[in-house]
């Protein structure tokens, strides 16, 4: 006898059970008339012997329920009659079901998408062999003014060689090259990686195979590997290109593979090169960046205490290059999130807040609900029915409506979801926010024990009341403080939540709107950019052959028709690359960090072209360029700030500090411009300008402002280019509007994401106070009833039911700001720009609550004060 | 499924199968008579418990019924023992013998 074969017949019983009722009343028909025929033997008269028998046998009925219960799975058959008689109550009043859903539903979908980006971001393995496993080895060098910097090939020997706690690590950084030989010329972002950094992580080929470590030796000459993007768009996807030839940087590379899209490394590689093959390398160059595995059983700390070891003999072996720098190991996923970690935090936060007003809504619109059935509960509870029973009876109800709106939500979330992610996330990494099967079981099982708890609850509530109600229909409705104390927790729940998010929210637009408001300091409208690296074969050596050759291309660009300004700098206004740097006169302290600023070179009429204002002194013209011109310098606004605050700027002197080594000179502030902002994020920084010659920069950004179609202007700009350079590959040729918003997704998202989540969570909670407006006012009907009918004017009865919304709404509010108060002095130091004691918003969004939850109890006080007291006391 | 009249199921369940063999199949009623006769009516079967515990026996697969007919001809629904069930009336004998002596020596024991 096993549990399964015993289950088996218990639901085919289940399945038989017409059949199997019938043998049993004929069973039981038998039993009485064999008891009767031996009463008959025994001496009585046929009638007698009948009527003993079925005496003697005592209630068929109740022996055929008996061996029914044995049959058959009784639970499942209450739980299925439960949740048919719920269907069908439920079907009697679809306002009450359909509402209930939905806003279940709502909860449910935005915790399906918070939840999506909560899983894919912080918890889901990371798709590499030993995910968990793997971390990030930074550099960081105080006296130097770095945090977060590269290490070197020195330091990847030394890694290698003298400690345990990794059992491997991995170099990688980014380079750009030139293809050429396979349509246009092109400069392509490139992956230099240790070649067995893809068997390290896990990494399949589509096509072809992964590096060897012959590649690294250049054993087989030059290879590549090809991102599965590179591949379609240059390739057409063409297995056969493995083995082919393609030029890069001028030297034939073999394609030996093609890696899949799911970026490994860097999101934005186009195809990866082995390390050894990059000949610019100086093992010193601090641009790399490892992926090291921990030894089994090591932690992150025992592998830091290595470091710090290794970092100390490092120091000692290159003190020019390791000097004062400290390696150290950081959590891959941390280092991959970036500034993902709070946003992603605060939006699940919002969301799980949703579902709970969702969760609260269901069961305060079941208790409103039941207002009107307490009649119902009291005969069935009269009639006998436990009071577990009448509690199972609202719970097969309540589980109806979450069934009901988990499922549409779920639909729904996952819809939305997978539009987020396709149009606000182009560059995920290695996160993917789909939801698996665990995080699906995760979600779900969040759902329904919120539903459960919540539910269970009211519906207790729900029962006690219609048990009170029997004991005490003399008394009527007045008893039961602490069920009214219940009822009323729910809503300043539901009034506290909603003024949460709104205030949230309404800081964090306020925020975004300011930050928006605030101009970027540029005009990047109109403007195409194109990146132009001049070749590093020996022809632009001199620095006077590259100011001459930017100066021509540039004077020949602005002679074309649809072109109105041209210039030229690097970095470009949205990337920033930072530099230490000392004032003259404030000469740091001993051991203090220096202070830092971004900087760029930049050719003359950079700033009138990006139209950032020029505030002070002058631009930059083609003398600064010329050899022995006076060192000079144009600092931002912010940087002023900063270094002189309240004085001039202009005549004072700056001197950068690349390198300790290096003794740069003192420049000389000639002019002074606008802040431009490099993320929405934060705060504008200070920029110091260098003029294009001090030093020349042979790999420039063209800024091209232009009118009429950009197609026609890159035609004439590759053109003029092209003429002067002819295998010159043209990279980057974007639009600054689309660079800017496809780097800044989040700023853009996350306020709408908020606002959206926080529209609906306000939704949601004013239908739960609407609900326990109404219900508070429908138990209070015969107190209405009386005061009018001892001539309280109706006017009277709504101030009544208006007073208590109001009350409620007031409390709600003020938990509520306090909440949000809290929450939102977390926020600010994530969100630039959000202040988080704007009053105007905590007013506005007191008010709108206040406001909104009075228009909820509208309704009910209306109906209150039309109560008709004769008709109310008759029911009564 | 347990339940809490276990004991009390048990030993009505035990009395059926020995019922069983030593009577060969039996219809519901007889099987109460005879249950009653064998205790010399110190046992007032409650048909209530008698009919679920023979569900409960055919769904392990210890008894097996069919239709048949009375002696007096009445259409009755006859119960046997199957192969299951004689190697369950073995064990479940054996384990009440010992259950039982090990109850009789500890309340000798316990009267002296």
């Amino acid at each position: 006898m096993t549990p399964l074969r015993l289950l088996l017949a218990k639901l085919r019983a289940l399945v038989r059970r017409g059949r199997d009722d019938a043998m049993l009343a004929e069973e039981l028909a038998a039993h009485v008339d064999l008891l009767a025929e031996d009463l008959v033997r025994e001496g009585m008269t046929p009638q007698e012997a009948r009527r003993q028998a079925r005496l003697r046998f005592g209630g068929t009925t109740q022996v055929a329920e008996a061996a029914r219960d044995q049959r058959g799975l009784p639970w499942l058959e209450t739980l299925a009659r439960d949740l048919r008689l719920g269907l069908r109550s439920l079907r009697r009043s679809p306002l009450f079901a359909v509402t209930a859903a939905l806003s279940l539903a709502v909860g449910v979908a935005a915790n399906t998408v918070g939840f999506g980006f909560l899983y894919g971001y912080l918890i889901r393995p990371l798709p590499f062999t030993d995910g968990s496993r793997l971390v990030s080895v930074l550099s960081s060098a105080p006296s130097r003014g770095q945090d977060r910097w590269g290490v070197t090939i020195q330091d990847l020997r030394a890694i290698q060689g003298r400690t345990r706690s990794f059992d491997a690590v991995a170099a990688g950084t980014i380079a750009t090259v030139d293809m050429t030989g396979a349509g246009e010329p092109r400069r392509i972002e490139a992956s230099v990686v240790s070649t067995h950094l893809f068997q390290m992580l896990g990494i399949r080929p589509i096509a072809g195979r992964v590096f060897t470590a012959d590649d690294e030796r250049g054993a087989s000459g030059p290879v590549v590997l090809l991102g599965e993007s590179l591949w379609r768009s240059a390739f057409g996807g063409d297995p056969g290109v493995v083995g082919r030839a393609v030029t890069l940087d001028r030297q034939a590379c073999t394609i030996v593979g093609v890696l899949p899209a799911a970026p490994a490394w860097s999101a934005w590689a186009l195809l990866y090169l082995p390390i050894g093959q990059d000949l610019l390398a100086q093992p010193s160059d601090r641009r790399y960046r490892f992926v090291a595995r921990l030894a089994p059983g090591t932690t992150i700390d025992q592998a830091n205490r290595d470091l710090e070891v290794l970092s100390a003999a490092l120091a000692k072996a290159y003190p020019d290059d390791n000097a004062g720098v400290r390696l150290f190991a950081e959590d891959l996923r941390t280092d991959l999130l970036d500034d993902n970690r709070e946003p992603v935090l605060i939006l699940y936060g919002v969301v799980s807040l949703l579902l709970l007003l969702a969760c609260a809504n269901v069961a305060t619109l079941l208790v409103m609900r039941s207002a009107s059935r307490s009649g119902e509960f009291a005969i069935r509870a009269s009639l006998g029915a436990g009071r577990f029973q009448i509690v199972r009876q609202v719970l097969a109800e309540h589980a109806l409506v979450t069934v009901a709106g988990g499922v549409l939500g779920a639909l729904a979330g996952v819809w939305a979801r997978r539009l987020l992610v396709t149009t606000i996330s182009p560059t995920p990494g290695p996160f993917r926010f789909d939801l698996d099967v665990p995080a699906a079981a995760v979600l779900a099982l969040v759902v329904l024990v919120c539903a459960f708890l919540f539910g269970t609850v009211s519906a207790w509530s729900v029962t006690r009341q219609a048990f009170t109600t029997q004991r005490e229909t003399v008394r009527g409705t007045s008893a039961g403080s602490d069920r009214a104390r219940l009822r009323a927790g729910l809503a300043v729940f539901e009034v506290a939540a909603a003024v949460l998010v709104l205030v949230g929210t309404g800081l964090m637009l306020k925020g975004a709107m300011r930050v928006a408001a605030q101009p970027p300091g540029f005009d990047s409208r109109n403007l195409l950019t194109m990146e132009i690296n001049l070749p590093g074969d020996g022809r632009y050596e001199e620095p006077a052959r590259i100011v001459q050759f930017f100066r021509g291309l540039t004077e020949r660009i602005r002679a074309l028709p649809q072109v109105q300004s041209v210039s030229a700098g690097n970095p470009p206004p949205y990337v920033g690359w930072n530099v230490a740097y000392e004032a003259e006169g404030k000469a740091p302290q001993a051991g203090a960090q220096r202070p830092r600023t971004m900087d760029a070179v930049v050719m003359p009429g950079y700033f009138g072209t990006l139209r950032i204002p020029l505030v002070e002194g002058r631009d930059f013209t083609s003398r600064d360029a010329e050899p022995g011109a006076a060192p000079a310098i144009i600092v931002s606004q912010s940087f002023v700030r900063a270094t002189w605050p309240g004085e001039r700027a202009v005549g004072r002197r700056v001197r950068l500090t690349r390198r300790e080594a290096v003794n740069e000179p003192w420049r000389e502030v000639v002019g002074v411009v606008g802040d431009i902002r490099t993320s929405t994020f934060a705060p504008p920084r200070g920029w110091i300008y260098l003029p294009q010659g001090q030093p020349a920069f042979s790999e420039l950004i063209l800024m091209i402002r232009f009118n009429g179609d950009v197609g026609s202007v890159i035609r004439d700009v590759q053109r003029l280019v092209w003429k002067e350079e002819p295998a010159l590959p043209l990279h980057w040729n974007h639009l600054l509007d689309d660079l800017i918003a496809e780097r800044y997704w989040q700023p853009r998202v996350y306020p709408k994401l908020f606002s959206v989540f926080s529209a609906l969570a306000f939704a949601v909670a004013l239908v739960g106070v609407y609900g326990v407006v109404a219900y508070a006012s429908a138990r209070r009907t015969r107190e209405f009833g009386i005061r009018l009918a001892i001539g309280s004017p109706p006017s009277h009865v709504w101030q009544l039911v208006a007073r208590q919304g109001l009350r409620l709404a007031v409390a709600g509010t003020a938990i509520g700001m306090m909440a949000a108060f809290g929450m939102m002095r977390l926020a600010s130091t994530v969100f630039f720009g959000v202040s988080p004691t704007d009053l105007r918003v905590y007013a506005s969004c007191g008010t709108l609550a206040v406001i909104a939850v009075l228009v909820a109890s509208a309704g009910p006080a209306f109906r209150a004060a039309r109560i008709d007291p004769v008709t109310v006391l008759r029911c009564e | 499924m347990p339940d809490k009249s276990d004991v009390l199921q048990g030993t009505l369940d035990l009395m059926v199968l020995k019922t069983l063999d030593v009577m060969g199949p039996l219809h519901g009623y007889g099987l109460a008579r005879r249950i009653e006769q064998v205790s010399e009516h110190a046992l007032a079967l409650n048909q209530g418990t008698l009919y679920p515990a023979l569900v409960r026996l055919e769904q392990r697969g210890w008894i097996r019924s069919a239709w048949g007919v009375s002696d007096s001809g009445r259409r009755a629904r006859f119960y046997s023992l199957t192969k299951a069930g004689r190697r369950q009336l073995k064990t479940e004998t054996e384990s009440w013998r010992k259950t039982s002596s090990i109850m009789a020596k500890f309340l000798e024991v316990d009267q002296t």
